[in-house]
């Protein structure tokens, strides 16, 4: 019974051994994709919460763009290439809105800005645990990477 | 007592592991609970410029000596003001005749925002005129004298633009 104690004592050592070898390996691997993974899932939010917010009407500065079914269609992150010590990132954001807004540029620019703006606010507060005190950011950096964004805008 | 230490060494790793991806995860979290918050929020509000745009509407299209009131059950001030357990409106609400807009401003500072974000719902009249509540037009009554449609209530919580 001792014995067959002690064996199972070994293995089970190597296996966490080899596991903890495997883990140091892959570390810098898991973190930098985890930090890829946290800022597309904070953009998407963002972008998100950005479309909510206007759709139900709320205006951003003087422009009052009426409320509308405004959706986020896609969040697709493409890469830009190296820029300083960084990877750069871009979040293209690709927005729904009604056909009613094309006759109107500044209410189109508007919600763009906004839904732009708040998905670069959110990542900056998953990164930093509080919002930037700018109401206004382009640009979000973190170990790793640099994040800006753009939309595009579909009508239907 | 080689299985409990066993057991020991098992238990730190996996609770190590779950720390890592909890703390990983937390801000994301609160984000969400944030954004879930703000958007429903920013929903009651607007449903309160409604509620009121609704009511004028209705005072002005039933003629002179119609009148409703919104009772506290319906329009709580402290409630919508409270930023914390309510919908963190900011008073006066503003009822712009010029525009025909009744604009509710919201506190937005939960997801980081300065200011004020306003979100207006229009209505029909442009002839509102605001008065201070009485015993016999209790805050916040509606009601169409004939020439103007009157909404009781203190300034500080209803402002009229001409």
């Amino acid at each position: 019974m001792s014995s067959n104690r002690a064996q199972v004592s070994i293995e089970f050592i190597i296996l966490v051994g080899a596991l903890l070898v495997m883990v140091i390996a892959v570390f810098p691997y898991i973190l930098k994709t985890n930090e890829l993974n946290k800022a597309l899932s904070a953009a998407r939010d963002g972008a998100t919460f950005g479309a909510g917010i206007r759709g139900v009407g709320y205006q951003s500065g003087s422009v009052e763009a009426p409320p509308g079914r405004i959706k986020i269609k896609s969040v697709i992150l493409e890469r830009l290439g190296r820029c300083g010590n960084l990877e750069c990132y871009r979040f293209r954001i690709v927005i729904m809105m009604p056909s009613y807004y094309s006759s109107n540029s500044s209410y189109v620019n508007s919600i763009r800005s906004t839904i732009r703006n708040q998905a670069l606010r959110f990542v900056y507060y998953a990164f930093n645990g509080e919002y930037p005190a700018s109401s206004v950011i382009y640009r979000v950096n973190t170990n790793y990477y640099s994040f800006n964004a753009t939309t595009d805008v579909e009508y239907y | 007592m080689d299985s409990r230490a066993q057991v020991s060494i098992e238990v730190a790793l996996v609770a190590g592991i779950a720390i890592l991806v909890a703390v990983s995860l937390v801000n994301i979290n609160f984000e969400r609970l944030n954004l879930a918050r703000e958007l429903g929020e920013g929903g009651e509000a607007k449903m309160v410029a409604t509620l009121i745009a609704t009511s004028i509407n209705t005072v002005h299209a039933n003629g002179a000596g119609f009148e409703l009131t919104l009772s506290e059950s319906k329009l709580n001030f402290t409630e919508l003001t409270d930023v914390d357990q309510g919908t963190g409106i900011i008073l006066p609400i503003i009822i712009d005749n010029t525009r025909r807009k009744v604009i509710v401003g919201r506190n937005m500072s939960r997801t980081g925002h300065k200011g004020q974000w306003n979100v207006s719902v229009s209505m029909v009249p442009n002839n509102v005129v605001r008065q201070d509540p009485t015993a016999r037009y209790p805050e916040v009554t509606i009601r169409n004298n004939g020439t103007n449609v009157i909404v009781y209530a203190d300034s500080s919580k209803v402002r009229v633009v001409p």
